[in-house]
């Protein structure tokens, strides 16, 4: 059977969700932010297959933008979980709780962000 | 499941020699020294059976030889028009076209292109027509390869591009035999009518010609799109009538629509007199000369431009290039410039995917949005390709290549010397936030560098450092993330856009017609190809080893078909029922393919799987070595999902 692909225009949907990553970051609220368990938070974020469009190492690409050393505020970021705005599923209660969240963000707390250095063939 | 049996049979039907044997005709002998006692019936009359006159028995005259055929002169048509390839998968309702192509033709323009099934010639056609600029044919059986064929026809329409369908069909009952009957229709065209520009079933040599000259023109008339003919077996396998062939019908160059001309004007007005111009392009650049075009449009204007990406529009490191921050850019315009655009609603309002699915506009209130395009030229109602309304303010209808040189004329005349400082101010702009966005770009792909499964960056930026200096195509890139965007695309060729109806099974083949068309140039084809995509045909594999069609596959194999892994995740979330079966019918795994061993299996060379990110470089260059040696070769990279 052959399928139907809808386009999802990355370019107009990108701003969404966690929105691009600028040199200019929005400065960290001084929230408090629950304690997470990174290992925990990287099982609960494959198994709920948020790496289908963030990448298993937040990357991003493709419909999810890039969450790697994730610097949006806890809040936020529970804002956009519990209620997204853009191409995201909605993660309630239901299907992940407080502590999940504060787990994933966690490790994506955890994740390396973009090195210090470009490799030579990104000098291209 | 196409060829027809295969036993030898001339056709004659021998009359049997017993008498007629009639229904209650028997009459009972007495027996012997019995007299009989009841008056004899009169014998009943015979009655003829089924198609008894139709059994002829031995002909006095039944050749085997002829001299001349139909088909000889259907080769002499399709070489008037130039087309130079014909794809087919062999099949006994076009075996007499088949054979004047490789023994009358001489197997040279038009070449025959073997294919393993027609939704791969067809998508053949659709690759190579958008570099070409020209379409090739494809010769489908009957209809059973018509119906495998439609998928790619779909998909050709849907993009508006440019290739012809000849299907073999059996019209008269009685040449019919076995198989044939399941092979034939009254009207084969019929399944594609709603999705070909214009069929046609000739009855006559002189109505094939013109039949073909008329399709030809049709598919190349702007908008671009596919056309069908279905072609009589007898027509091909009759020798000529009185051993003549009609003469070929005169071929005329095409002239393309433009837009009304003082439409264009209005619409120059409003572009010069804007503070924030954007140009917002799909569809426009059918060759060079259309981008060459572009480039003057957008720094006439020093606007910014959206390259929507259904053909390489417009070069993608130019400075006015902006469709990075599309979607802002088109909320603060007052003027919108929308050339050849396929769903110009989608580009100008937001739309969630959530239960209730409401739609905004992004523009802002007072933007004047002119619409030009050859859209409205053709229109089916069936297939709802043409997208939703969109209101605009001024709409021209025309070819957009054809009307820029009237448009850029125009501009230049209302474009006032005294706002110069202005527009170069805006252009300046442009420029820096540009660089700012790919030096984020290079940065933000290091994420992940050296993971495993392989980035998509990394695979992106592997092949990007041993292409760069060449005359590279990127003839597919699946439905990756374009990482492709650090590319800089400054030339028409260098992307060849998506398949239009957005059916899978599309990139292989297209890429493939579009590496044919690019070796007559000796430009470097490289494509990303898609994994579940490449399912759908791999018999594209052997096509490209057969026909030595310089080609290299990157896999980008990330095990599963993500995008509806992300459909079946949104409908699990709005139900709360938890992801942990979304895997089940979206995944490509237990077991994996061996996509390496499936293209050696068909005489591509291959290496793979590569899990490693250190491991591609060198497998890269290998590979490219043997694209440049003029064969095909395929590296099946295991990747992350996107």
């Amino acid at each position: 059977m052959t399928k139907v692909h809808i386009l999802v225009c990355a370019g107009l949907v990108a701003v969404s969700s966690f929105g691009l990553r600028l040199s200019a970051q929005v400065p960290q609220a001084t929230e408090q932010v629950p304690a997470g368990d990174p290992a925990r938070g990287r099982a609960t974020y494959v198994r709920n297959s948020c790496h289908a469009c963030h990448g298993t190492v937040g990357q991003g690409g493709g419909p999810g933008p890039i969450l790697a050393a994730i610097r949006r505020p806890y809040p936020s970021y529970v804002s956009q979980m519990r209620d997204p705005s853009g191409a995201m599923p909605a993660y309630g209660p239901r299907l992940l709780s407080d502590q999940d969240l504060a787990d994933i963000y966690a490790y994506l707390k955890s994740l390396p962000g973009p090195a210090k250095t470009l490799p030579d063939i990104l000098k291209d | 499941m196409k060829k027809t049996d295969d036993t030898p049979d001339l056709g004659r039907r021998r009359l049997l020699k017993s008498g007629a044997i009639g229904a209650g005709a028997a009459i009972a002998s007495p027996a012997i020294g019995q007299a009989s006692t009841t008056p004899a019936k009169p014998a009943a009359k015979a009655v003829p059976r089924p198609n008894e006159a139709m059994e002829s028995g031995p002909v006095d005259h039944d050749p085997m030889t002829q001299d001349s055929c139909g088909a000889d002169y259907m080769t002499d048509v399709i070489k008037a028009l130039g087309i130079e390839y014909v794809a087919t998968n062999p099949a006994s309702s076009f075996r007499g076209l088949h054979e004047s192509l490789v023994n009358y033709g001489g197997n040279k323009a038009p070449e025959l292109l073997t294919v393993t099934h027609e939704e791969i010639g067809v998508a053949m056609g659709h690759g190579y027509a958008k570099i070409a600029d020209k379409p090739l044919a494809v010769m489908v059986h009957g209809t059973v390869g018509l119906q495998h064929a439609t998928m790619a026809i779909y998909n050709a329409y849907c993009d508006r591009v440019p290739v012809i369908v000849m299907g073999g069909n059996t019209l008269e009952a009685e040449k019919r035999q076995r198989a044939e009957w399941v092979h034939s229709a009254q009207d084969p065209a019929a399944m594609v009518r709603d999705f070909v520009k214009w069929d046609d079933q000739p009855q006559t040599l002189r109505g094939f010609g013109e039949a073909l000259v008329r399709a030809h023109r049709f598919a190349m008339t702007p908008p671009y799109g596919p056309t069908l003919l279905s072609v009589d077996t007898e027509l091909q396998e009759q020798p000529l009538p009185d051993g003549k062939a009609p003469a070929v019908p005169r071929i005329s160059a095409l002239a393309m629509p433009h837009g009304d001309t003082n439409a264009l004007d209005e619409a120059a007005k409003l572009l010069a007199n804007a503070e924030n111009p954007v140009i917002l392009v799909d569809r426009l650049a059918r060759n060079q000369q259309g981008m060459d075009l572009m480039i003057e449009l957008a720094e006439s204007l020093q606007c910014a431009v959206i390259d929507r990406g259904g053909r390489t529009n417009f070069p993608s490191h130019h400075p006015l290039n902006q469709g990075f921050r599309g979607r802002t850019l088109l909320s603060r315009a007052d003027v919108i410039l929308a050339l050849e655009m396929n769903d110009l609603f989608a580009s100008l309002n937001s739309g969630q995917d959530r239960i209730h699915r409401v739609s905004r506009p992004i523009t802002r209130q007072g933007a004047s949005i002119i619409s030009l395009g050859a859209g409205d030229l053709f229109f089916k109602a069936n297939f709802q390709d043409f997208a939703r309304y969109q209101e605009v303010d001024v709409s021209i209808t025309g070819d957009a290549q054809t009307s820029l040189p009237y448009l850029i004329e125009a501009v230049r005349r209302h474009v006032d010397p005294a706002s110069k400082a202005a527009r170069d101010a805006r252009a300046a702009s442009f420029a820096k936030g540009r660089q700012t966005m790919l030096d984020t770009a290079r940065s933000e792909a290091t994420i992940g560098w050296d993971h495993s499964p392989i980035t998509t960056a990394r695979l992106a930026a592997e092949l990007w450092h041993q292409i760069k200096d060449e005359d590279w195509s990127l003839v597919g890139e699946g439905l990756m993330p374009s990482w492709s965007r650090l590319w800089p695309a400054d030339r028409y060729y260098r992307f060849n856009g998506g398949s239009g109806g957005w059916g899978l099974g599309y990139f292989a083949p297209a890429a493939l017609g579009s590496a044919l068309a690019n070796r007559a140039h000796g430009r470097l084809s490289v494509c990303f190809q898609g994994d579940g995509d490449l399912m759908f045909g791999p018999g594209t594999l052997w096509t490209a080893a057969h026909h030595r069609i310089p080609i290299l596959y990157l896999m980008y194999n990330n095990r599963a078909y993500h995008q509806e892994v992300m459909y079946v995740q949104k409908m699990a979330s709005r139900l709360s029922r938890g992801m942990e079966n979304i895997h089940v019918g979206t995944t490509l795994h237990n077991p994996n393919i061996d996509f390496a061993m499936m293209a050696k299996s068909m005489g591509v060379y291959a290496e793979g799987p590569i899990t490693d990110p250190k491991d591609l470089g060198p497998a890269i260059a290998r590979a490219l070595k043997v694209v440049k040696s003029g064969e095909p070769a395929l590296i099946d990279a295991v990747c992350e999902p996107r």
